[in-house]
């Protein structure tokens, strides 16, 4: 202090200094409250949008197209079998259409209002209406067909199935090609969410150069008060460091496996989990071509419809995983705290030095 | 550090985690601002492209984008969409009789101020503008429907290289008769293969191809004005003109060996391959009653024989056609047709935009000219020129320049009525016997169709 005293001149800067070292960490401290809360932010925001969005729209879509697959699969079998003529297109027929009808629901309220997804879904409902009442002729038919008795030559309700399978699988605008031409919207936003650069790690670089920039103002302002004020150690400038390092440290503990769960959904389970029921349709599919080729009238033999177990294993794994990478790990809470416990700190630090000038 | 200082720095930190948080939310895409007109249609595939085609050039002079969305299932789609209070901005309209209830009720806007009648008288034949118009809630006609595209009805199709030259004689003669023609096919019946092609199936709608046959066999047993009052409503079903009709097409369709795999394949054959057995070697059958669009089903099949792989039927050399002959006198000189009609839901200053383009005949060229589109316009400046090639351009011929032609029948009549006659047909192929319990069913269905309102003639 004799040695300031004998130099006015710098009296006169130290206290400037000292405001502008505290100004430095303050404002690298918000940097990295601002860098990491974005970081946690848009990690969190991709996964919820995956997790409840893209991800059930996309999977409502595809389980659509499997049940009404299967239901169709469903109502050749009962017609080929005889059994249409006691109960129709049979229950499981009804099951699959109830499944299909949910899921659509379900899809319906996940598709914005007004988007391409909403005018697409009104084409898929009218086209499921088409489809029903089809089946419907069919089964009337049928029983006309039966009532007649040798005055039918032919089969009238088969032509009806035939239609309404015809109505349902037409590549050009069909009701599976309406609801495929769903799963392709959903799944062009999905990959753009998936490939979303919010959950890339190395975007964890970024934080740690924030972090590196709250460090370094801190060792230059113990630099500065070494210089100035022979003050080896400042605990609580000490103390911000050591919360600095710690929340990067918390950081990395909750990004990397959130990133690795979500990667794990991306490219294992998710794929996965399409591509069980892609195998499902096309087994559903070739049973239904073989039962409306088969004029002979005996039902082949069918392996029963879709495996709801195979697909709810797989179901349960994406879930697992898009419910890991959603765990932020208190992290929206613990940031702010942190970060005002920094700056708190890098006050404490430097404040008594100031104070010594105001006297 | 001073008060004001500290406000300094607390201000700076709030704004500085707003430009985050904004930097945060800016993820999602923005809209860009342009109109966009939603346009609902049967057409798919080739159709589809034949649209899209149509209104590029729209949308390059407005800058208005066509929202295009094509299914086989429109009308079920759109009886959805307005069920819901959400139609699109322009539907193609399934029938005329759909056109009349949507106009009556209030659904479709009247499109008259998108339109110069002047214009319109220049372009279009009376018949067609005729079409184009419905009375209001109000019971005032306007236009409330435009004509796309238009199809020839009454023809038949036949391969001149595989038809026998003996039979191909007699086809092409001028003055064929309804006689000359099913003794061919007796002939060539007796030669081993059946003569007649037939498919019934056609997604929500089918059996409409037989209606086809059974209004092209009233229209040229018994003439224009039987024809009307049917299509009206004013001719029961179970009348002479209309159950004799019935009973020529059993004579065509229900003989075993006339249609190829008997009515049975025909009910489960869709009507767009149906065609395709002419194009084989040996043929399966060499005749088939199909409108004018069936040329662009045709250009996709594939020929048989030494034709090479992949060789596709070319017009005028792979296949033509012969108009409907007539069956008595009073059948003479009339042909039916059918179009897409094109009505607005929305009125919206983009949606008349588009509907007054697509009358011009430069719209429509954008379609026609397009090889194995199988479109037609009715538009009478569209220069045959604009062909692709010469059976569109005979059969744009007939169409443009018919002197009496008459709307698809089934197409006439309200919706119910076409629906009854589609699976009326569909039942009567199943069961012959039961025509006279068919044609009392369809009385019935008759009477409650036309009851609420006035007949309206086509």
């Amino acid at each position: 202090m004799a040695a300031s005293a004998a130099r006015p001149p710098r009296r006169q800067s130290t206290p400037r200094r000292l405001r502008r070292v505290l100004a430095v960490i303050l404002a690298a401290t918000a940097l990295l409250w601002i860098a990491v809360t974005i970081l946690v932010q848009g990690q969190h925001g991709t996964v919820q949008a995956v997790r409840d969005g893209t991800s059930p729209a996309l999977l409502d879509a595809v389980g659509a197209h499997a049940a009404l697959s299967d239901a169709d699969r469903a109502a050749w079998q009962s017609f080929r079998s005889g059994e249409a003529q006691l109960i129709g297109p049979g229950q499981q027929y009804q099951n699959d259409m109830t499944t299909a009808n949910q899921d659509l629901e379900r899809l319906a309220a996940l598709e914005p209002s007004g988007g391409p997804g909403s005018q697409q879904l009104q084409t898929v409902s009218g086209q499921l209406v088409t489809y029903q009442g089809l089946v419907e002729q069919a089964d009337a038919a049928k029983r006309a067909d039966i009532a007649l008795g040798t005055a039918s030559d032919h089969d009238l309700g088969y032509a009806y199935l035939t239609y309404a399978s015809s109505s349902m699988r037409d590549p050009q605008g069909g009701l599976l090609a309406s609801i495929d031409g769903l799963a392709a919207l959903d799944r062009r936003s999905l990959g753009q969410q998936l490939t979303s650069p919010w959950t890339d790690p190395a975007l964890l670089l970024t934080a740690a150069a924030a972090g590196a920039g709250v460090l370094a103002s801190i060792v230059a302002a113990r630099g500065f008060l070494l210089r100035r004020f022979r003050r080896v150690i400042s605990p609580p400038l000490l103390a911000a460091a050591a919360l600095a390092c710690g929340l990067l440290v918390w950081l990395a503990l909750v990004t990397l496996p959130a990133d690795a769960a979500f990667a794990a959904a991306r490219d294992t389970a998710l794929p996965r989990l399409t591509g069980s029921w892609q195998a499902q349709i096309r087994a559903v599919d070739a049973e239904a071509a073989a039962l409306r080729a088969n004029t002979a009238g005996h039902a082949p033999a069918t392996s029963g419809g879709l495996n709801v177990t195979v697909t709810q294993s797989a179901s349960n794994a994406l879930d697992a995983d898009l419910a890991a990478a959603g765990n932020s790990g208190g992290l929206p809470f613990g940031i702010p705290v942190l970060a005002v416990a920094i700056a708190g700190l890098a006050c404490l630090g430097v404040k008594p030095r100031l104070d010594e000038y105001r006297r | 550090m001073t008060d004001s200082r500290r406000g300094a720095w607390s201000l700076l930190l709030v704004l500085l985690l707003f430009a985050g948080s904004g930097l945060v939310g800016c993820g999602g895409s923005s809209a860009s601002g342009q109109a966009v007109v939603t346009v609902l249609g049967p057409w798919t595939g080739d159709e589809e492209n034949g649209f899209l085609a149509m209104v590029r050039g729209f949308e390059k002079r407005y800058g208005i984008q066509v929202d295009y969305t094509g299914t086989r299932d429109a009308g079920a789609v759109l009886a959805s969409d307005l069920k819901d209070g959400n139609p699109p901005d322009l539907a193609v309209l399934a029938t005329p009789g759909e056109l009349r209830q949507d106009a009556a009720a209030g659904t479709l806007s009247p499109i008259d101020g998108a339109l110069d009648p002047g214009s319109m008288a220049r372009q279009y034949g009376p018949g067609w503008l005729q079409l184009m118009q419905a009375a209001g809630p109000h019971g005032a006609r306007h236009y409330y429907a435009i004509i796309v595209k238009a199809a020839l009805k009454s023809v038949i199709w036949y391969d001149p290289r595989r038809l026998p030259a003996r039979d191909l004689g007699v086809l092409t003669s001028p003055g064929l008769t309804w006689g000359q023609l099913m003794t061919l096919t007796a002939g060539l019946r007796a030669a081993g293969t059946s003569p007649w092609c037939m498919g019934m199936q056609d997604s929500s709608s089918s059996g409409w191809p037989g209606t086809d046959w059974i209004e092209d066999i009233v229209l040229h047993q018994s003439g224009a004005q039987v024809y009307d009052r049917w299509v009206a409503g004013a001719q029961p079903w179970t009348s002479a003109p209309i159950a004799r009709a019935w009973q020529t097409f059993g004579q065509v369709a229900n003989p075993p060996g006339l249609v190829r795999g008997g009515t049975q394949a025909a009910l489960v054959t869709s009507y767009g391959v149906a065609g395709q057995p002419m194009f084989a070697s040996p043929p399966g059958c060499y005749l088939d009653h199909e409108a004018s669009f069936i040329t662009a089903f045709y250009a996709r099949d594939k020929l048989g024989g030494s034709s090479g792989p992949g060789a596709r039927p070319r017009p005028k050399a792979d296949f033509d056609f012969v108009p409907f002959p007539p069956l008595a006198s009073a059948g003479r000189g009339t042909a039916e047709v059918a179009g897409d009609l094109l009505g607005m839901f929305r009125d919206t200053p983009a949606s008349r935009k588009l509907i007054a383009y697509l009358t011009r005949p430069g719209a429509q060229e954008a379609w026609v000219r397009r090889p194995g589109s199988g479109a037609i316009s009715v538009n009478r400046l569209v220069p045959l020129g604009d062909y692709p090639d010469p059976v569109s351009r005979e059969l744009a011929a007939d169409l443009t320049g018919a002197a009496s032609v008459r709307f698809d029948g089934s197409d006439s009549m309200p919706q119910v009525m076409e629906s009854a006659f589609n699976n009326a047909v569909l039942e009567y192929l199943d069961s012959p016997g039961q025509l006279n319990v068919i044609l009392h069913g369809l009385d019935q269905v008759r009477k409650a169709a036309y009851e609420p309102r006035t007949p309206a003639g086509p």
